[in-house]
């Protein structure tokens, strides 16, 4: 059990630490925040970009004076980032990049195992794959590999949303794979575990998966 | 398992080059923070698993807060835990220093305000938290840059935690230097006051020196000053010869190169006690 603290001490260490927050304590206080802002730029590089660089010091300021972060390591600073970010950005495409990068990160941190089909390997129904142990969806109301100005339009058209999965390959390339309507219909077959049961001819959409990594052989 | 001589502190920069070289000569065990690693995914199981298999592990976190005033974070610590064992790794430990406050993680090593009264309830924390790790604690002593008044000195404040919670010493002789010479302390007498057996390990890295603002900076980025690897020599005199981790966190240079220093600077700590045998 960990012992309790003395009044004194903790008044001494919030006193500290709040001070660190506020900004009254140099040089820690632009420390925290030089941390943060590093973190936030080298993980989330078009959020940054399209967030700016004055918003996103008064977001990285912001985040130091009042979040409260429940995770212990530096590596989640960006989780707690976009934990703090809910419903804070107007902005739908800075909104977007951010949790499209974070689940870039998300992915390849991800502790699944990812594993390649045997060689030679050809699988004969969706009964014999699975999807990605690491893939995670988006959809998302612009083309992601458009510049802002025509994310802009494309958000203003109010069109039907653009859905990519985001996973890791066997040999740790975290790949970004934009969606059909098919791909998504075999993706809920396929969580559904209706492949397991069908027979199917899904013979050339089961290649094309298989050597784009989205699924994975069940014989592994 | 037990570690000693030349150790490296593991980045990424060059974990995968590391990882696909046969066991070097040069580097004796690498220190690894496990914040890094544990419970993650992907390439870095396999490059870690693999270095595990050439290279004894010291682990040294980041985050553990001892100096906080709240119950220790039983998923950050059980992470460690696991992350120890499954390394069989049994030099672990963190910083003298806060990372956490009432309302959330702060993600930067703040020192902690130095009193009686506050080194007491560290050095019972220290205690719950060996008894939870089945393990020694080996602390830090931390580079600062805000003093205020009537506080505790520093070498006095962390021998008291050592003595009343039997924690071990991981003595940052860079950080002694840096403190020294921004808060006109002398490291000698620091060094002194330490516990003559409480040495685990020692840290040695790289700082800057900025004479417009009249104080040095720990930035584990440039090669080891000459006058901290004299402090070095000094620091193994007293508290013996104990193994030695390079840091270098900034401006990472080539392996090759950082593994020169490592030798250059272990060879100029150890070389009076050598010579003595």
């Amino acid at each position: 059990m960990t012992p309790s603290c003395p009044q004194e001490v903790y008044a001494a260490i919030e006193r500290r630490c709040a001070a660190a927050r506020s900004g009254r304590l140099q040089p820690y206080s632009d420390m925290l925040r030089a941390n943060i802002l590093d973190v936030l730029t080298s993980m989330f590089p078009r959020f940054a970009v399209r967030r700016g660089e004055e918003a996103l010091a008064e977001d990285v300021d912001d985040f130091v004076r009042n979040f409260g972060a429940t995770h212990a390591q530096f590596m989640h600073i960006s989780t707690e980032f976009l934990r703090f970010s809910e419903g804070r950005f107007e902005d739908p495409i800075a909104h977007t990049l951010l949790q499209y990068e974070w689940m870039l990160f998300s992915v390849e941190i991800a502790e699944e195992r990812v594993t390649a089909p045997m060689k030679g390997w050809t699988a004969g129904s969706l009964a014999d794959v699975r999807l990605n142990s690491t893939l995670q969806m988006i959809a998302v109301s612009f083309d992601l590999d458009v510049g802002d100005a025509e994310a802009e339009r494309m958000v203003g058209e109010n069109r039907s949303p653009f859905v990519y999965a985001v996973y890791r390959t066997p040999d740790h390339r975290v790949l970004t794979q934009s969606l059909s309507d098919i791909d998504i219909s075999v993706f809920r077959e396929l969580a559904d575990g209706e492949g397991q049961i069908g027979s199917d001819d899904r013979s050339a959409w089961i290649g094309d998966a298989l050597r784009l990594g989205l699924v994975e052989a069940r014989h592994i | 398992m037990t570690v000693h001589g030349r150790g490296l502190g593991l980045r990424r920069e060059f974990a995968s080059e590391l990882s696909a070289q046969d066991k070097r000569a040069d580097i004796d065990f690498l220190e690894v923070v496990p914040d890094n690693w544990m419970t993650m995914g992907g390439e870095s199981v396999e490059v870690l698993d693999n270095l595990a298999g050439k290279y004894p592990f010291v682990a040294h976190s980041l985050s553990l807060s001892i100096g906080d005033a709240l119950p220790f974070d039983r998923e950050y610590l059980g992470s460690v835990r696991s992350f120890l064992d499954r390394f069989n790794i049994s030099i672990y430990g963190d910083h003298f220093s806060i990372s956490r406050d009432s309302r959330g993680y702060l993600y930067e090593l703040i020192p902690i305000p130095r009193s009686a009264a506050s080194a007491a309830f560290i050095a019972d924390k220290v205690k719950t938290v060996q008894d939870f790790l089945s393990r020694r604690l080996v602390l830090e002593n931390i580079s600062y840059y805000y003093e205020e008044e009537d506080q505790m000195p520093e070498a006095e404040f962390i021998a008291s935690i050592i003595e009343n919670s039997g924690c071990g010493l991981l003595l940052d002789v860079n950080n002694v230097y840096v403190n020294g010479r921004n808060h006109g302390i002398d490291p000698i007498s620091y060094l002194n006051t330490l516990p003559q057996n409480s040495v685990a390990y020692y840290h040695v890295a790289g700082h800057l020196d900025l004479p417009e603002q009249d104080r040095i900076l720990d930035t584990h980025g440039t090669p080891v000053a000459n006058e901290v690897m004299e402090l070095g020599a000094y620091a193994i005199q007293r508290f013996g010869d104990r193994p030695i981790v390079l840091e270098r966190d900034n401006h990472v240079p080539l392996l090759d190169e950082l593994c020169g220093e490592l030798n250059l600077v272990h060879h100029a700590m150890t070389r009076r006690v050598e010579a003595a045998a």
